[in-house]
């Protein structure tokens, strides 16, 4: 077949940068093409266009005041002079749509965010419908590339110390939430109406009051009410007229982290379309918040759940309605890292089909009102069901809010690592790219924030081979309210995780700061932005480290050590807890008092 | 069967043509004649794509057929009969050929080049319309030679100076007023665009030259010099060819042996008061003085002059 | 009168996500916004649409460089 031959017109007067480029794009694809330049006239245009056979003429052009009646003139002289019957006129430019370039009457228009690829399929005739092409990309295990190799032996050798000794207390014991999870498992699996009926009675009795209202009575707590068919009708025809078009992505190479979201508005619905907005533009995955009231009371409510306040409830129907209606390729975390109900949790997160869930049972406790003891029985029931619903759990460093230095809470993070492994579990490290009350006191971040955020994941990556996510989200306390500012500071901590090497990051929106009403849409659009262009800008290359970098690496894993050493030496990790040597009240952190006697011998 | 062609020309955008186009649908539907519609473009559209100013749109009752792409018909609510699929493709998609079933307001993306629309001509008029209107876009008049008559459309959005407005409307009643010439008798050739275009203007003298595309005044200039007889493509060709006022020194010049090919009627000019109030960001309604627009217009031309608004006019 | 709006500087900008069903609606509706919100005209600074809706800022010139300043006069 014969190269196909097209003529370039830069009808600008001055700028034809857009069409260079696309004209060696065409050259590198078997095009021939000449470029004219672009202070021609129409007439020499006309001309040019007319002394010999062009199959296609690529006008490019800005739509401005008067620009208009100039292209629409320069297809009349086309059309007139008999042109338009050997070649086809497309035009190309910022705000052109195919409507005005049908109304100026281009036999094709394309837009700034056309690809080139576009341009050449419709050059060869093999024109693809782009209009719905969805989100086109595969779902990404986080796990996959770690193998989970200590290489600090003596770190090893402690955790394996303080896991084995954990798993032995736990053994013989049992909540009422490790129950609750079983018959909640039972109730998800039951066949018949009866049969349901049977296990949620049982299952209520090991519910708080607040929780058992809700079945018996219908009564839920505070302003919660149930979604009506009708609203999921309209949900789901609403999504099924839409589709994704021009998707992003946010890496600028396959080797820069993924990029997770929180989603928890406390309406599902709300949730999903602020979802499926930010999959278009390239988010890889989502974290459902959930209310903090859930953590304060046995049992969990169930069915198609809405509320005005501060995360989507957790339930069956919720969990299940968000997976189904985000894309397949993305990513869903349910979080179960706090609280009295965390095995039951995983249970929803697994059969609904989540994909990782999030377990810390230093931080659950310490920072997150939980009892230690509590959370120790149901945290491992937990992680066993992790492993059993092969969903990788990510173990959140948040302590560091409180108060807590880094080396004890990366201290926390390392031996809930070494207990999912001994579960068959697959942990994710989650240390935080923070401004924390720590390193606020003791300056660890004054002359940069680079050095330190690199060493807590240097020292990390130093003790052992495993996938490293920061959040949550990163630049967490870094941003006010300033939309700008808060942008960027998302913009440059998503820069450092790519020069450093992470597997993913969570980001947070422009309203981060902003506590009194819920996110909005445009502002979780903000920080996406600020990311890819946070990537792109970091691209392949690194940031340089000063020789604090070092200092605070060693001091990090040296301490970390320290730490881990105090913990061997206690009975059981509850009790280290107890004795503040992950986080003590003078850093900040007090053991929680959720679920205070409530753990009972199997 | 005889079947008249309108086309509806704007001088400039906002000019008057949808509103000048749906009196005659209705004038048409009045006389019980049966309808036919397509335009060169895009038109129809409910906000200005260039102005963001709220526009007129066409509406089409039952029996009415029309040509439009195919990306029009999503928003015409299942009102019309699709008659046929043709090969001509526009940036909306390829031309379908429909027939309304009941009353709807409409969107015309039709053929953009003229030999698509000598196309979509000979289709339509295989279904017997009494009457075929081709609407105008902006500027865009090269395929319409292939009307039997035009209207055009000036007022305040061409120019907010009614003299000027008028001016030009005499210098296009003046490139109308050439005959047409059937190309009895022999001794004709043919000038293609790159030998006219070219500073040695080949050595036509005292010929008959057939001229099938527009060429720069200054060219067409020297070959009438040469007291040659140019034959031509159309008055609409002509149009093209150059700006306003260099065609009128150009025609004032003396004697032109001037006549076209193809000769449409310049029917009438109608005239509309609006203009887009541009205040160097965005666009607001405003109007020139109605009544002296029109009678100016009325006073200077010979061709019938209308205000679609208050006139009534049967054409 | 001592309106807010002529405390104004020099702009409103406002940015938000409109639900619509193409990038030519998502724009109409933007600028219709500025009128329901009593702005009258106002100019689209930016618009994309992503199969969803589109993300837009539109913006009301309350002061332009020329005018006279209510502010500056009060």
């Amino acid at each position: 077949m014969m190269a196909k031959k097209i003529l370039c017109v830069p009808l600008d007067p001055v700028h034809d940068v857009g069409i260079k480029i696309i004209r060696a794009e065409l050259d590198k694809n078997g095009f021939i093409t000449e470029l004219l330049s672009p202070d021609l006239s129409v007439h020499e245009i006309i001309k040019k266009a007319a002394s010999r056979q062009y199959d296609f003429i690529l006008v490019s052009r800005t739509l401005g005041y008067g620009v208009a009646e100039l292209l629409a003139s320069f297809i009349d002289q086309l059309d007139a002079a008999g042109i338009r019957e050997k070649s086809k006129v497309v035009i190309g430019g910022k705000a052109i749509t195919p409507q005005l370039a049908a109304e100026l009457g281009f036999d094709k228009g394309f837009d700034e965010h056309s690809t080139i690829e576009e341009l050449i399929a419709y050059l060869n005739g093999s024109e693809i419908n782009f209009k719905s092409s969805g989100i086109n990309r595969c779902k990404k295990d986080i796990s996959a590339d770690h193998a989970y190799k200590f290489f600090d032996k003596e770190v090893e050798k402690l955790l394996n110390q303080i896991a084995d000794k954990l798993l032995l207390f736990v053994k013989d014991k049992t909540t009422p939430g490790v129950e609750r999870a079983k018959i909640r498992r039972e109730i998800i699996h039951s066949g018949s109406t009866d049969s349901r009926k049977k296990l949620v009675k049982k299952y209520i009795e090991l519910c708080d009051a607040v929780i058992v209202k809700s079945y018996s009575d219908n009564q839920f707590p505070l302003a919660v009410r149930r979604i009506s068919e009708s609203e999921i009708t309209s949900l789901k025809k609403f999504l099924s007229e839409k589709n994704p078009i021009h998707s992003r992505k946010i890496q600028h190479n396959e080797h820069q982290p993924l990029v997770f979201k929180f989603l928890g508005s406390g309406c599902p619905m709300m949730d999903i379309v602020h979802g499926k907005i930010c999959e278009r533009s390239g988010i890889n995955g989502f974290l459902i918040i959930n209310p903090s009231w859930e953590a304060r009371y046995e049992g969990l409510l169930d069915g198609l759940l809405t509320h005005q306040n501060d995360g989507t409830i957790t339930s069956f129907g919720n969990i299940k309605l968000i997976r189904d209606s985000l894309d397949k390729s993305t990513l869903l975390t349910v979080r179960a890292h706090r609280g009295l109900n965390t095995p039951e949790t995983i249970v929803l997160a697994g059969e609904a089909g989540a994909d990782l869930t999030k377990i810390n049972l230093v931080y659950g406790a310490l920072g997150a009102g939980t009892d230690p003891l509590r959370l120790a029985v149901d945290g491992i029931e937990a992680i066993k069901l992790a492993a059993e619903y092969k969903m990788p759990f990510d173990i959140p460093g948040n302590d560091e809010l409180s108060g807590v230095p880094a080396w004890k809470t990366l201290a926390g993070l390392l031996i809930n690592v070494m207990i999912g492994l001994k579960l068959n579990a697959k942990p994710v490290l989650k240390p935080l790219f923070c401004y924390g009350p720590h390193i606020v006191i003791n300056k660890l971040m004054s002359e940069n924030y680079i050095d330190y955020n690199a060493a807590k994941i240097a020292a990390l990556k130093n003790i052992v081979d495993a996938p490293i996510w920061p959040g949550e989200p990163i630049a967490f306390m870094t941003q006010t309210e300033d939309r700008v500012q808060s942008a960027n500071s998302t913009s440059y901590h998503a820069a450092l995780a790519a020069g450093i090497g992470v597997d993913a990051i969570t980001i947070a929106s422009t309203d981060e700061a902003y506590s009194r009403g819920p996110i909005s849409v445009s502002s979780r659009l903000d920080s996406i932005h600020a990311a890819a262009d946070g990537f792109n800008f970091m691209g392949n290359s690194k940031f340089s480290t000063t020789s604090n970098f070092e200092l605070y690496t060693e001091m990090i894993q040296q301490k970390i050590k320290d730490i881990l050493r105090t913990a061997a030496s206690k009975d059981n990790l509850p009790e280290a807890i107890y004795d503040g040597v992950l986080g003590s009240k003078a850093d900040g952190a007090y053991p929680g008092k959720f679920g205070l006697n409530t753990v009972a011998k199997k | 069967m005889s079947c008249k062609i309108t086309g509806i020309v704007g001088t400039a955008k906002n000019t008057g043509k949808t509103t000048t186009l749906t009196y005659l649908v209705e004038l048409a539907a009045q006389k019980k004649i049966k309808t036919a519609i397509t335009g060169i473009g895009y038109d129809g559209e409910e906000i200005d794509n260039i102005t963001s100013l709220p526009k007129p749109r066409l509406k089409l009752l039952p029996g009415t057929i029309t040509a439009t792409s195919e990306a029009c018909l999503a928003r015409m609510n299942n009102c019309y009969e699709l008659l046929e699929r043709t090969e001509f493709e526009t940036a909306l998609g390829q031309i379908v050929i429909v027939r309304m079933t009941k009353p709807n307001l409409i969107v015309i993306a039709g053929p953009n080049s003229r030999s698509a629309l000598a196309g979509v001509l000979n289709r339509i008029r295989n279904y017997n319309p009494g009457w075929i209107f081709i609407d105008g876009s902006l500027n865009r008049i090269s395929p319409i030679y292939l009307a039997d008559e035009i209207i055009f459309t000036t007022g305040g959005a061409r120019s907010t100076d009614i003299n000027s407005l008028v001016t030009e409307m005499k210098i296009i009643e003046k490139v109308f007023s050439y005959p047409q010439n059937n190309l009895e008798g022999a001794g004709y050739s043919y000038a293609d665009i790159t030998s006219v275009e070219s500073d040695f203007i080949p050595d036509f003298t005292s010929e008959k030259i057939i001229i099938k595309h527009p060429v720069q005044l200054k060219h067409l200039k020297k070959i009438l010099e040469k007291n040659n007889e140019v034959i031509y493509h159309s008055p609409i060709y002509l149009l093209l060819s150059g700006d306003l006022n260099g065609l009128y020194d150009f025609l004032s010049s003396g004697n032109l042996k001037l006549s076209y090919l193809y000769k449409p009627e310049l029917k009438a000019v109608t005239v509309n008061p609006f203009y887009p109030d541009y205040n160097g960001l965005s666009y607001s309604e405003s109007f020139i003085n109605a009544d002296q627009l029109l009678r100016q217009m009325k006073e200077n031309l010979s061709t019938p002059v209308y205000n679609i608004k208050t006139d009534h006019p049967q054409f | 009168m001592d309106n807010a709006i002529s405390h104004v500087l020099d702009t409103i900008d406002i940015e938000t996500y409109i639900i619509c069903k193409d990038a030519d609606e998502g724009k109409n509706l933007a600028m219709q916004l500025g009128h329901e919100m009593n702005l009258g005209n106002v100019d689209v600074m930016y618009s994309e649409f992503d199969g969803y809706g589109v993300r837009v800022r539109i913006r009301k010139y309350v002061y332009k460089p020329g005018d006279k300043y209510l502010w500056m006069e009060k």
